[in-house]
């Protein structure tokens, strides 16, 4: 039905993690919500709650402490979700690509969906990747979603995760 | 007939009371704001989730406050007994706080032990305003109340009084302490997801719709009702966007130090006959 589309894109509550980025990007993320930009005209709010949630801002390269945090905090937002990489650095590693401490971008822990590159990376691009963000979010339906590598964590139907498990795939990449 | 239609479209009215909100919010940070049916569109998207349950008590408890603050509007707007309603409307947030004490979740327990603080800090100020509305109507029946005119005019301290623990009823700063989202991230609310959120979600809209009706009350059959109405909740947010969250202790204090002592003066005057 046309109308619950239009319920599902024009509402989206956001998640924004910070997986270790110089707060570069944050700030410009803050600034997305200030008068100036105001993207609380597309219905988006701040939730700061990955239970109601829609979108996931992820800014940062994620660090090596960060990567169990990310897969928590993905796993725990319900379905249709889609996740925006924010940044250089969340996008591939930036200027902490190959550092020992980072694990390269987001995509290398969970699944992205729109990526926006910058260093920091600039209001209006982020305001684009998250309407982007939004056409996806139209199509996605309410099924489980579990990226591959990580079919085999998830306990269940419920999305639990396994943490032995969880901590055994990580030690091991 | 026209009592049955008001239940029905109240939920409707609600979500556009609370889209005002949002808008005029907007307005007053000089931004432009989301559209006046976004409620609605939140609502469609919430029933769309994933369900994600947590505990079978805990989504319980959220259909129970739904459910009780639909009875206490609809006690209300059918004329009922005033006390029932105020009854109802705290039994409905203490339904709130006992699905968030059912979880193994910080700040569910932060944010259920603040409602119930909340609770303590609202309803008294309400119970005494409706003995005073007793006093000078001899009823507690609403459809014997609503034939009334003009209660505000001899109540005024006590329409003082409910605007004074307006900013507590609507949640809003500097009393919004069981919410509270940059800091509990809403408190009792926080666990509950899609859509076992709705229901929570239309609950404050209906809430919204009862306080209205509250307010209304001391303006009947005055023309002046709903703008009194609209001056109270503009006022409301203007005081939400200039202050900010005291403790839930400073509320329960402040609540009581303002709001009784002004229905103590109204009561007191109305017996002495001066008002
Ligand atoms: S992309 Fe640049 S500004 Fe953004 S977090 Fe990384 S280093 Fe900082």
């Amino acid at each position: 039905m046309k109308i619950f589309e239009l319920g599902k894109a024009k509402s989206p509550w956001i998640l924004h993690y910070n997986t270790g980025s110089c707060n570069g990007c944050d700030i410009e993320l803050l600034a997305v919500l200030t008068p100036r930009y105001d993207v609380e005209r597309f219905g988006m709010l701040n939730k700061g709650n990955p239970k109601q949630a829609d979108i996931l801002l992820i800014t940062g390269p994620v660090t090596k402490r960060c990567r169990e945090r990310l897969l928590n905090l993905y796993l725990q937002v319900p379905e249709p979700k889609v996740v925006v990489a924010v940044g250089t650095c969340s996008c591939g590693g930036g200027v902490f690509r190959h550092m020992y401490n980072v694990e390269n971008g987001v995509e290398r822990v969970i699944p992205v969906d729109v990526y926006v590159p910058g260093c920091a990376a600039r209001p209006q691009q982020i305001i684009d990747g998250v309407v982007k963000a939004l056409q996806i979010l139209r199509e996605k339906g309410r099924a489980l979603e579990v990226p591959p590598h990580l079919k085999k964590i998830v306990r269940g139907r419920e999305g639990g995760i396994d943490r032995e498990s969880l901590l055994e795939d990580l030690r091991r990449r | 007939m026209k009592t049955l239609l008001i239940l029905v479209f109240s939920p409707v009215i609600g979500g556009l009371i609370e889209g005002a909100f949002r808008k005029v919010n907007a307005r007053m940070q000089t931004r432009v704001g989301p559209p006046i049916v976004q409620p609605f569109y939140d609502l469609l998207k919430l029933l769309q989730k994933r369900p994600i349950l947590i505990n079978n008590y805990h989504v319980l408890m959220a259909y129970a406050h739904f459910v009780l603050m639909a009875t206490a509007l609809a006690t209300f707007l059918l004329g009922g007994d005033l006390l029932l309603v105020i009854f109802f409307h705290g039994m409905s947030l203490a339904f709130l706080a006992m699905g968030a004490y059912s979880l193994r979740s910080a700040y569910s327990h932060v944010g259920a032990t603040r409602e119930l603080f909340h609770i303590l800090a609202v309803e008294p100020p309400l119970l005494l305003i409706a003995v005073n509305i007793y006093m000078n109507t001899g009823t507690f029946l609403l459809s014997d109340v609503f034939e009334t005119q003009r209660l505000v005019k001899i109540m005024p301290f006590s329409f003082l009084a409910l605007i004074a623990s307006l900013p507590g009823m609507l949640r809003r700063s500097p009393f919004d302490v069981s919410e509270a989202h940059q800091e509990i991230i809403g408190g009792p609310e926080i666990e509950y997801s899609g859509p076992f959120y709705a229901p929570i979600y239309l609950a404050k809209w209906l809430e919204k719709v009862l306080v209205a009706a509250f307010i209304g009350i001391f303006f009947l059959g005055s023309p002046l009702i709903v703008v009194a109405i609209a001056t109270s909740f503009i006022l409301v947010l203007a005081l939400d966007n200039s202050t900010a969250r005291l403790s839930y202790w400073d509320m329960v204090k402040i609540t009581w130090v303002v709001a009784l002592p002004l229905v103590g003066a109204n009561i007191f005057l109305n017996a002495q006959g001066v008002l």
